[in-house]
């Protein structure tokens, strides 16, 4: 347990202080830009009003737009289901599987929860402070929380020790 | 804590978000207070790492303001008078990660024992000082008027700015969950030895 917590501080040190650096924002506002159209693509998909430019969805008839900024774009809930998956003592293998689960998982509530966002902005300010603030931070962390918790259950445990045959009656 | 059935991980899940509401709402009706401890705890640092004199944080709402003076650095034959100024910082960003923290205790049966509850409400009443004192002390870096006075060397900035982002982005969220999972992990270990 203590291996286990080291190396995840460390992990996620090291992924958090990257993802700061020029090379890893290369990595991240282009991501940001891609979680941006996508949410802009699921509301055109119901309403028709949305649209993307750079990381701002915005409604064009009513001129109002959320920026997605670092916190929003689910990267730093997915650094540390990495940070957790990578420490954790598993099989590469699962690893993996591990990760693209989670990155999806993450994601995909991600979209969820800027869609929500971009609706409940529109309609009420106060609400949207609170559930932009609170709910969903908590909401995408417990996401992880979910996510690492289902893989740790796949991961084979510690082989154990053969049984010892019962002593032969001399 | 190892779940062994899919099922238990997703009853976690459902109890937790039946759980969030009700502890956001504890948390909420505690934040003033949580605010109000966040700050003072952050005081030191902050006149520690800024070399300056902090005054008693005042609460504005669910707000907190920080009467801040800075002495300019010794500099022969020139005398600069202190700067004063107020930093505003909104704690409850860095406190609500307790409602998470009661939420997920309450929600898994191993972990609604008083103990690790008591030791994760204070743990989570200090941590958000952190994020309280870089919330600071990056306001007071950005600040151009004051650049002659504080005059952080580039790797403070940095630093500064990196910590910053810890507080904010990380350890809201994350501090509750490891909590509550090392807490309750390291019940377990002792159970089983």
């Amino acid at each position: 347990m203590r291996r286990f917590a080291l190396t995840f501080i460390v992990l996620l040190v090291l992924l958090f202080a990257f993802e700061l650096t020029p090379p890893g924002q290369a990595l991240v506002v282009p991501w940001t830009e891609l979680v941006a159209k996508a949410s802009a693509g699921i509301v055109t998909t119901f309403d028709g009003n949305a649209a993307s430019q750079g990381k701002i969805l915005f409604n064009p008839t009513t001129g109002f737009g959320v920026a997605i900024e670092a916190g929003c774009n689910g990267v730093e809930a997915m650094l540390v289901l990495l940070a957790g998956i990578l420490a954790y003592p598993s099989p590469w293998r699962s690893k993996a599987l591990g990760i693209a689960a989670g990155v999806v998982a993450i994601q995909a509530l991600n979209l969820v929860r800027i869609v929500s966002l971009f609706y409940l902005g529109q309609w009420d300010a106060q609400w949207f402070e609170w559930a932009h603030l609170y709910v969903w931070q908590a909401l995408i962390m417990l996401d992880a929380l979910i996510v690492w918790l289902l893989w740790m259950r796949t991961v084979p445990g510690p082989a154990l020790p053969p049984e010892t045959p019962p002593a032969a009656a001399a | 804590m190892r779940f062994t059935t899919r099922r238990e991980v997703l009853v976690l899940l459902g109890k937790t978000l039946l759980a969030l509401p009700v502890a956001l709402a504890l948390w909420y009706f505690a934040s003033p207070f949580l605010n109000e401890m966040a700050a003072h705890v952050a005081k030191t640092p902050i006149a520690v790492l800024s070399d300056s004199k902090v005054g008693t944080p005042v609460m504005r709402g669910r707000s907190v303001r920080f009467p801040i003076t800075i002495y300019a650095p010794y500099q022969v034959g020139r005398a600069r008078a202190p700067a004063t100024t107020e930093v505003d910082v909104n704690p409850s960003i860095y406190t609500f990660g307790l409602a998470l923290f009661l939420a997920l205790s309450v929600a898994a049966p191993a972990s609604r024992r008083t103990a690790p509850i008591v030791v994760g409400v204070i743990a989570l009443s200090l941590v958000p000082a952190w994020g309280v004192t870089f919330d600071v002390l990056k306001q007071l870096a950005l600040a151009r008027e004051l650049e002659p006075y504080l005059a952080f060397p580039t790797f403070m900035r940095e630093g500064i700015g990196l910590a910053y982002q810890v507080g904010a982005l990380l350890l809201p969220t994350l501090v509750p969950v490891a909590l509550w999972f090392g807490l309750n992990q390291r019940r377990e270990a002792k159970t089983a030895a």
